[in-house]
């Protein structure tokens, strides 16, 4: 029994609650309902009403049941089979033959009766009133009372809510709604709703508004709106249809103000931006340097080259030019010309030291050439910046262009590096990215070797459905504590300034971004393996900036026509 | 050019720079070492003048050879020739290795002829000097004066520390400007000078550089609270900087940078006065800054 009477001051509560939902619509219109055209708001609390009620009933002793409401308990009774919408058919109607909206006001007329009998039974139970007043005193001071205490909440509610006409007019506005704009109430109740939308999207709010009036558009979502003061702020929305006193329609939209979740989100994905940004500049930084030297090394002796060269040929062109002082010496010259002629030529031919290796100096050269030309295209490739999309692209190649840029790092520490590639999958990817991962593994396994046999083992195998790519080095390993926190971001066991911590968090994003799978396996002092597995037919996550289809060719486009950039997230 | 005929020592990992190098330098004395290994064997067999070595090696890097040559020949000149350093080894050339230039890759063969040229005649100065001292020709320097430190920093609080920490044992002069340092240099007999890069790092090196013109013998520290690699490379190539200090440091550390310092300058007074002192002494600021301006506008290729 005292269990069943938890249950019936339970559901009591929740009947009175749908009371005040009726009581609070009709104050919130200043006006009495059309009981002729019923609002969704009501059609909802009275259906949440059957329900409770049906099972309320069945907690309500016999006698305290009004009489034809008995009828419908014995009927449950009889018949548990019988749905709950028949159930609150009769609970609502014991005249089939009348119209829906007449069934629903008796319904309520009833209801009201109904629950000052259960308010004057339960109540000084309840709220353990003092003293006892006359009966309809007593509940209509509890109207009263309920009806004071829900303005208080809806004008304390952080929640704004506006209700708008069919000329989007604004004819109430909560405190909330007022604050979260920055208005009070007397400048905005009469005024267009436009007044807070940014001017320039006034025509495309304006017939949003209609048309969700005419119920073939959606408010519900997050847009940016005016303060008073001009700045931008953001809310989120959802809105709901009803049916005014005037039988008109209305639009009663609920607001929260997001400004400021707004602007940590973006806080946090600039700093997101930065510090991948950061990641990829040290990373880069220490490639530079690797590269440049890579670069100017071929660069310095095939200027060399062309500096001997030049001293060469000018050599060269002397001789030559002796050579037709001779041949006019002996056409028209004379004889001890001729032979002083030719003992300079002699000389010369002795002297010409560079001219005998040009040929070496141009082959050197051309071969410091094509090392350059080969650096500049691994570089392009890396990068790839060309290729912003997602493309298929072969594993060999990603690994090898990783592999050419990190070269001098493998040669400086002279370690062995064994490609055992088995086969040759192409994978949906973002190349740069991929080249990112690998690159950061390849650094980690160059900087975990710290002995002079080192040795790193690049493995490329696949299956149906999978490429994976493991990459062993027998350096110093990751410590049992460490290894689970390896992918967290700022982890990292090198000094200050030598590396960022976010290399193999990056990796890991990355490699979560195409589907795959990127594991650790490592011993102390026998090394570590990194295990990438990436699917070979499923696309990458898109990047966000693929994502925003173009409304129009153009970039001049009138703002009424660019519905879709003006939904601003 | 005369061809000298004191031996040099090219090491690069890249045979093919050997080559060139080879051609480059044919007539002169010279071998060459594919490696740091090779090279540290040529230098324990054979006596070089001047060592020009590459900075990005297998195994070793030029700076840590060049210590190395230190160790074991100090008397033969150093000089680094590189495609990329990073920061950390060109300090690392700069202290450690005591080099005596930075040449880049790629390089020109006269200027490159002409920088080695000029490694092997300090060499044999080096040399002549010694021989002199062992025959008792030189004048030793007087050992009871104590020498002079200048600190150079725009803060006064720092130079107060400086004061602090050295006045025991040398006699501190402090400068919160160029022209009054230049003032104290005029004015009396300076050792070492320790300049902060917070006096404009640009104009800094510049004051360095054309100091070390006038002053020879003065020995010069290099503190700086930023790692900028192309002017740590032109502070050793043209201001001859003896130390490079990365703010903050261990007091030690500047301790025993004053300490070699002053031990470098004794070893400098001591060359002859035409290596030392080819330019009158008595110098204005406006002079040394239009000294300055001109150098920047000829500034050399590396």
């Amino acid at each position: 029994m005292e269990i069943r009477y938890r249950k019936l001051r339970k559901s009591l509560k929740k009947m009175k609650d749908i009371l005040e939902q009726l009581e609070l619509l009709e104050s919130l219109m200043e006006d009495d309902m059309e009981h002729n055209e019923v609002a969704p708001p009501v059609e909802r609390a009275t259906d949440e009403f059957a329900l409770t009620l049906h099972a309320f009933l069945k907690e309500v002793p016999s006698n305290m049941l009004p009489k034809h409401l008995q009828a419908l308990r014995n009927n449950q009774m009889r018949s548990t089979e019988q749905k709950l919408s028949a159930a609150t058919a009769v609970v609502v109607s014991n005249g089939a033959e009348q119209n829906l909206a007449e069934e629903l006001r008796q319904t309520e007329a009833r209801l009201q009766n109904f629950m000052r009998e259960l308010l004057k039974k339960e109540l000084p139970k309840l709220s353990k009133l003092p003293a006892r007043k006359k009966e309809d005193e007593e509940v209509s001071e509890l109207v009263k009372q309920s009806e004071q205490r829900l303005r208080t909440i809806i004008d304390s509610t952080p929640l704004g809510i506006v209700i708008t006409n069919e000329d989007t007019i604004i004819e109430y506005a909560n405190q909330a709604y007022c604050e979260i704009y920055g208005y009070l109430p007397e400048e905005l109740i009469g005024k267009s709703f436009t007044i807070v939308v940014p001017p320039e999207k006034k025509d495309f709010w304006i017939d949003l508004h209609e048309k969700y009036l005419d119920g073939y558009k959606e408010i519900r979502g997050e847009w940016e709106v005016r303060h008073k003061s001009g700045r931008p702020i953001y809310i989120l929305a959802d809105a709901a249809r009803i049916t005014g006193t005037d039988g008109k329609r209305k639009k009663v939209t609920f607001v929260s103000d997001i400004t400021a979740m707004v602007k940590l989100k973006e806080d946090a994905r600039q700093t997101e931006i930065q510090l991948m940004q950061s990641e990829k500049m040290s990373s880069l930084g220490q490639m530079v340097a690797g590269v440049a030297h890579e670069i100017n090394t071929p660069l310095g002796f095939v200027k060399g080259n062309l500096q001997l060269l030049l001293e060469a040929q000018s050599e060269v062109q002397k001789l030559i030019e002796t050579y037709t002082q001779l041949k006019d010496e002996i056409l028209y010259g004379t004889s001890e010309k001729v032979a002083e002629l030719i003992d300079t030529i002699e000389e010369q031919s002795k002297a010409l030291s560079l001219h005998r290796e040009s040929v070496r100096l141009c082959k050197n050269s051309l071969d410091g050439i094509l090392r350059i030309q080969e650096l500049v295209n691994s570089l392009r490739n890396f990068s790839r910046l060309d290729e912003a999309a997602s493309k298929s692209a072969k594993v060999t190649e990603l690994l090898d262009s990783s592999l050419k840029i990190t070269e001098h790092l493998f040669r400086e520490k002279n370690i062995e590096v064994v490609r055992a590639y088995t086969d040759d999958p192409s994978v949906l990817c973002y190349p740069a990215q991929l080249n990112q991962v690998f690159l950061n593994l390849f650094v980690n396994a160059v900087q975990a070797i710290e002995h002079d046999k080192g040795k790193v083992v690049i493995s490329l195998t696949s299956s149906p459905d999978w490429a994976e790519v493991k990459i062993s080095d027998n350096g110093m390993g990751i410590k049992p504590e460490h290894l689970k926190k390896i992918f967290e971001p700022f982890f990292t066991t090198k000094e200050v300034g030598k590396g960022t911590g976010l290399g193999l968090s990056i990796a890991y994003k990355i490699v979560e971004k195409h589907h795959g799978k990127i594991e650790v396996e490592s011993k102390v002092g026998q090394g570590s393996t990194f295990t990438v597995k990436l699917p070979l037919n499923v696309a990458p996550k898109a990047e966000k900036t693929e994502t925003a289809e173009l409304s129009s060719p153009f970039i001049d486009e009138e703002p009424t026509s660019r519905k879709k950039s003006d939904r601003s997230a | 050019m005369n061809t000298p005929d004191k031996k040099i020592l090219f090491v690069d990992d890249e045979p093919q720079v050997l080559e060139t190098i080879s051609l480059i330098f044919r007539g002169w004395h010279f071998t060459t070492a594919v490696g740091a290994e090779a090279a540290l064997k040529a230098i324990s067999d054979d006596k070089f003048a001047v060592v020009i070595s590459d900075q990005r090696m297998p195994g070793m890097t030029g700076a840590e050879l060049l210590k190395k040559v230190r160790e074991i020949a100090p008397e033969t000149i150093r000089i680094i020739l590189t495609g990329y350093s990073d920061m950390d080894s060109i300090i690392e050339a700069i202290n450690s290795g005591e080099v005596w230039r930075f040449i880049n890759k790629p390089w020109d063969n006269g200027k490159l002829k002409g920088t080695v040229k000029a490694a092997v005649d300090l060499y044999e100065v080096n040399q002549m000097l010694k021989e002199q001292q062992k025959a008792g020709q030189a004048v030793n320097v007087k050992q009871s004066d104590t020498d002079t430190v200048l600190f150079i920093d725009k803060l006064v609080e720092h130079l107060k520390r400086y004061q602090a920490l050295f006045e025991e044992s040398y006699n501190i002069c402090t400068s919160e400007t160029l022209p009054d340092a230049l003032k104290i240099l005029e004015s009396k007999p300076v050792s070492v000078i320790a300049c902060d890069s917070s006096l404009a790092s640009e104009e800094g090196a510049d004051f360095l550089a054309a100091v070390k013109q006038r002053f020879p013998a003065v020995v010069t520290i290099f503190m700086s609270d930023s790692k900028d690699a192309n002017e740590a490379i032109r502070l050793i190539n043209e201001g001859q900087i003896f130390r490079y200090l990365v703010k903050p440091f261990p007091r030690q550390a500047l301790m025993d940078a004053v300490q070699e310092a002053i031990q470098k300058h004794n070893e400098l007074k001591l060359l002859p006065k035409e290596m030392i002192n080819a330019t009158p002494r008595v110098v204005s600021f406006s002079q040394m800054m239009s000294d300055i301006r001109r150098r920047r506008e000829e500034k050399k290729a590396y």
